[in-house]
């Protein structure tokens, strides 16, 4: 037996050790930086820790015997979580919940709950342990906020990548289907130049050779579709192209409708024109017409026009020369009113023999029959002779006729002198006819002694030649349509004849017109050294 | 004028027994919480003039102190402040929530313990009396009797806020009641509880 000071030391020992386990739990309690409490079977608070009231705002005074619940914003599930079997069992459940706090604000946290069971196995209530996890909470939101920016980021990185490869793809597309397109009208043109009657030849802007339809191989005997890609020059060598080099040079200017005869069979018409864009040369293309046909039934042509008109000339001028008796006396006396019906008639065979005389001409020309015995001659006794002869006409039409020197001394020059009167009766002709009454008609003679070229002149106040009609002044048979209302008479092959006769004589010749105000042509003949 | 009268002096003579340091700790929580160290200060002067000093501070929660100074204290602090029964209630209740041996009673017992363990806790409070509880759980009422042990108003309505804070950790209902029945006698007292 225990003597009462010995029972009365160990329960003293006993207090104190229980003062120091209150104490030690007590800073253990304060330390703690995790949330905990105690909770009874009914889910009340029966004890909590410093940071368990820091955490809730709560004061212990105020939530004991509070029910846990309460301090959790969805209750239910925190009723579920706590009436779980697995923790009735023993097991430590955790569960992320919000925590609603004395100031009712919401705290993510982790719970973990673990029930209590003393040595009987009696129930007891639970341990509970909050964690704040509103930092980890915030960093997972963080998180999820950039994964989810990313992703968006990504999709939409990978709708534009979609966006730009579908446009990209409408771009090939589209691009296929021109290139198509182009390839279909390039065929096509290609299709329309093979089969074209005429040969057609393309050099680049090197001058060399590009395209080249079927028919040249035909025109020239050979296969010229191997010469693609090879410059002027080196075509040049192949002998069947040689002419055709010649005319077209091998710098290949432009060129209008000079004739190549091939064969005896085969007359080719060449002319070339410099293919431009945005004034940048990107090529020639010479094209070969056969005119051989052509050709053929214009020399037909002529040739029915010369027999026709020698047939006729002969006749005429028995015509002319019987009249030519008859208002001569030569048969007898005839009254004034017959003179006057023959004279009439004679000059219109005189006319019909003119006519004839062109005729003949334009055929010898275009025969090449125009034949030009070149001899010197003094240029201005032709002009004057001409002149002269046409002076009558002049003063009937009461129009003033001169004639106008020059100061310098016109040197000779080597001229068919019957072919150029012809030249200067036709101009003063022309002046004269289409000049109204008390116009006038100078004709003029000028020495450019650098050119050394001798340039006549013939002016009128006449009717002029209307602008669109121009250009085709020199052609057969042209009548400018005021002239044809001034003056009935006429063939319209004169001014084709004068072109021929200069340009034999290696002159040239041109005319300045303003319609109602007059007409200067000029001409040139080249003078002797 | 004293504060206290001269029956209630002698009736504090006659009391026996001791009560746990613990309980006087948290009385002097309470006190602080309401009134502040002064107020702590004026009761232990107050105690000091009757003969029967308390300090406080120097209480040891696990020592056995004269019950006379749980009695005189808690008249005087009622008196002191003019406490109304209210007051003196939810002192019970903070009693309950913060004493320590409480807090241990209070892992072990439940509504189907509390008959078998009441008077095991009460002796770790007082060294004197005894309490039954008789809970009928069909009728949700029951009676907590305490016997061999001199009660007074002031000492009536803490007990009924402390047995409302222990009903309240027991059971689940919020209607819960604690009405101190009558004085049966100078060393008896009968509680009705309801929930």
């Amino acid at each position: 037996m225990r003597d009462k000071k010995t029972t009365e030391n160990l329960l003293k020992m006993t207090i104190e050790d229980l003062e120091g386990v209150e104490k030690y739990i007590q800073e253990l309690s304060s330390f703690l930086p995790l949330a905990v409490c105690t909770i009874n079977p009914l889910a009340k608070i029966i004890i909590t820790n410093s940071a368990f009231q820091k955490m809730t705002g709560f004061r212990e005074v105020n939530i004991i015997g509070e029910k846990i619940e309460n301090l959790f914003f969805k209750k239910e599930e925190f009723n579920k979580f706590i009436k779980s079997e697995e923790l009735k069992k023993g097991a430590i459940l955790k569960k992320e919940m919000v925590l609603l706090t004395k100031e009712k604000k919401k705290i993510p946290v982790n719970i973990a709950a673990s029930a209590r069971i003393d040595k009987d196995n009696n129930f007891l209530g639970y341990f509970i342990a909050i964690s704040d996890i509103s930092k980890f909470e915030i960093l997972k939101k963080e998180l999820e906020r950039k994964v989810e920016e990313r992703t968006r980021d990504l999709k939409l990185s990978n709708k534009e990548i979609e966006k730009s490869r579908n446009a990209l793809m409408n771009i090939l597309e589209d691009e296929e289907e021109a290139k198509k397109e182009a390839e279909d009208e390039r065929d096509k043109t290609l299709a329309i130049f093979e089969s074209f009657p005429e040969g057609i030849l393309f050099f680049d802007s090197q001058n060399k050779l590009s395209y080249v339809n079927n028919i040249i191989g035909d025109f020239l005997g050979i296969n010229i579709k191997k010469g693609i890609g090879q410059h002027i020059e080196k075509l040049k060598e192949i002998s069947s192209l040689e002419p055709l080099v010649k005319i077209i040079g091998t710098d290949i200017k432009e060129i209008d409708k000079k004739e190549l005869q091939l064969k005896n069979n085969l007359i080719l018409e060449i002319s070339s024109i410099l293919i431009m864009r945005e004034d940048r040369k990107i090529g020639t293309l010479v094209i070969l017409r056969d005119i051989t046909r052509e050709k053929i039934i214009e020399r037909l042509k002529t040739e029915f026009v010369s027999i026709s008109a020698h047939q006729l000339r002969t006749p005429l001028s028995a015509v002319k020369w019987t009249l030519k008796m008859i208002l001569d006396g030569d048969l007898g006396d005839i009254s004034e009113e017959q003179r006057e019906f023959l004279l009439k008639t004679y000059k219109s065979n005189q006319r019909m023999i003119s006519l004839i005389n062109d005729l003949l001409n334009v055929t010898r020309i275009e025969e090449g029959r125009f034949i030009y015995k070149t001899i010197s001659q003094d240029i201005v006794k032709i002009a004057k002779e001409a002149f002269i002869s046409c002076s009558s006409l002049a003063k009937r039409k009461k129009i003033i006729l001169s004639f106008q020197k020059s100061n310098i001394k016109i040197p000779n020059a080597s001229v068919d002198s019957e072919k150029i009167s012809i030249v200067f009766q036709n101009l003063l002709d022309n002046a004269i006819h289409y000049t109204k009454q008390g116009g006038k008609v100078i004709m003029s003679l000028k020495y450019l002694k650098r050119k050394k070229q001798i340039l006549i002149t013939v002016k009128d106040t006449g009717v002029g030649i209307p602008k669109d009609q121009q250009k085709r002044v020199f052609k057969k048979f042209f009548r400018a349509g005021n002239a044809l209302k001034t003056e009935t008479v006429g063939t319209g092959l004169g001014l084709f004849i004068s072109k021929n006769i200069v340009e034999a004589h290696h002159g040239k010749i041109w005319f300045e017109s303003i319609e109602n105000k007059g007409t200067k042509f000029y001409f040139t003949i080249p003078a002797e050294k | 004028m004293p504060i206290i009268s001269k029956q209630i002096l002698e009736k504090a003579e006659k009391m026996k027994g001791e009560i746990i340091g613990s309980s006087l700790k948290t009385d002097r929580e309470f006190i602080i919480e309401e009134e502040g160290r002064e107020g702590l200060k004026k009761v232990e002067e107050e105690m000091e003039k009757i003969g029967y000093p308390l300090k406080y501070e120097k209480i040891d929660k696990y020592k056995w102190y004269p019950i006379q100074q749980d009695f005189l204290s808690l008249y005087l602090t009622q008196k002191i402040f003019n406490w109304d029964i209210e007051k003196v209630r939810e002192w019970g209740r903070w009693g309950a929530k913060t004493n320590f041996i409480i807090k241990l009673m209070a892992r072990m017992v439940n509504k189907d313990t509390i008959s078998k363990l009441s008077s095991k806790y009460w002796r770790r409070y007082y060294t004197v009396g005894e309490i039954e509880f008789k809970l009928n759980y069909k009728e949700r009422k029951g009676t907590a009797i305490i016997k061999d042990f001199i009660i007074y108003d002031v000492h009536a309505h803490f007990l009924e806020g402390y047995f409302y804070q222990i009903m309240c950790l027991m059971f689940p209902s919020k209607n819960l009641k604690v009405e101190r029945e009558k004085i049966k006698g100078e060393d008896m007292c009968e509680f009705i509880l309801s929930w």
